[in-house]
């Protein structure tokens, strides 16, 4: 059965942009083969370092290989963080590539997930203000951008200039 | 057998329908925006997104119904070379995770253990979704629902209609 759904909108609407800062994007290229070993591993991965995690995200890399991506919501300190790493390093020969205050802003919209061309607004408002991501997430109704430190206000102010906000369409509606 | 010490408990598990994935190769200069925006320009939705830019430009993976599979194949065509079309994907999604990296671990280590193919994972604040072989899913359901409880009534369910914008 097929649901059939129009979208009035001269500018696609959210219910509103977030943010986050100071936080830690790990990436780690892990082998497709072993993720019954490094699963395990990463299980124990956030009580070891006494974080929380805000985000994961993995692409599969050419030649049986998983990049993961775990976003953190502070830096792990450094003897914590020496220490799980070793542990891909040694196992997995896989190092870690720690990205510190990179930033974060999301929002959630109507049946995003249902509907085209939310990514590419997302994307397109970003580049035509210059604003580097280091990655995206479009996931359900939700869509994530990670970017470098001291970005995010710039990303949700594009952001804010493509897609409709609550705050934006109280001032276009006077309601 | 695996005999798990403890279940975690989620709120349901949901399975997509037939997915296509598009995998950008990372070493090709791919127009990223110009893809999406003839995406866009011919109503086709990308069920999921995932990008990265570690390497420098931004590239990864996005999935898509498969019946959209031949009018996006005449939209990249002029892109050919930079990307690889892999099908039939699906999706499984569990909700929610309640950032426990604990239990993603142990679903990628049982997914693993089966040989089960991840081709990609993407997290939102409230759920995970897996992305692997679409003839497999219900192998994945089985080693998932050996880990975690689910509500009681609750099945993995598949989508019983499609809503599609115009």
């Amino acid at each position: 059965m097929e649901t059939i759904a129009f979208y009035r909108e001269s500018v696609i609407k959210t219910y509103g942009l977030a943010e986050r800062t100071d936080l830690c994007l790990v990436t780690i290229a892990l082998p497709s083969d072993r993720m019954g070993d490094w699963g395990t591993v990463l299980a124990d991965l956030t009580a070891r370092l006494d974080v929380s995690l805000l985000l994961l995200l993995a692409r599969p890399l050419p030649a049986n290989g998983l990049r993961l991506l775990l976003l953190l919501d502070k830096s792990p300190s450094g003897r914590e963080r020496m220490e799980a790493e070793q542990v891909f390093l040694d196992e997995f020969q896989a190092p870690w590539r720690v990205d510190q205050a990179v930033e974060l802003v999301y929002f959630q919209g109507p049946h995003y997930g249902d509907r085209y061309g939310i990514a590419s607004a997302a994307l397109n408002a970003l580049d035509v203000q210059n604003v580097p991501v280091l990655a995206m997430a479009c996931t359900g109704a939700s869509v994530y951008l990670i970017t470098p430190e001291g970005k995010a206000r710039l990303a949700r102010e594009a952001l804010g200039k493509a897609f409709m906000t609550p705050e934006t369409e109280k001032q276009e509606t006077g309601i | 057998m695996d005999t798990p010490i403890q279940k975690f408990s989620v709120g349901g598990l949901k399975l997509s329908t037939e997915l296509i994935q598009i995998q950008l190769f990372s070493n090709a200069p791919v127009p990223l925006n110009e893809i999406f925006r003839r995406l866009t320009d011919r109503q086709i939705n990308l069920t999921g997104v995932s990008l990265e830019a570690i390497d420098g430009q931004l590239t990864g993976i996005c999935c898509l119904a498969s019946e959209d599979r031949g009018r996006a194949e005449h939209v990249l065509q002029p892109f050919e070379g930079s990307f690889e079309l892999r099908s039939p994907v699906g999706t499984l999604t569990i909700f929610p995770h309640l950032s426990r990296l604990e239990l993603i671990g142990q679903i990628l280590s049982a997914l693993g253990r089966i040989g089960l193919p991840v081709y990609g994972l993407a997290s939102s604040h409230s759920s995970l979704t897996i992305t692997t072989d679409y003839h497999r899913l219900d192998e994945a359901v089985s080693a998932i629902c050996r880990l975690v409880t689910l509500p009681d009534n609750h099945a993995p369910f598949r989508p019983e209609f499609r809503v599609k914008q115009l």
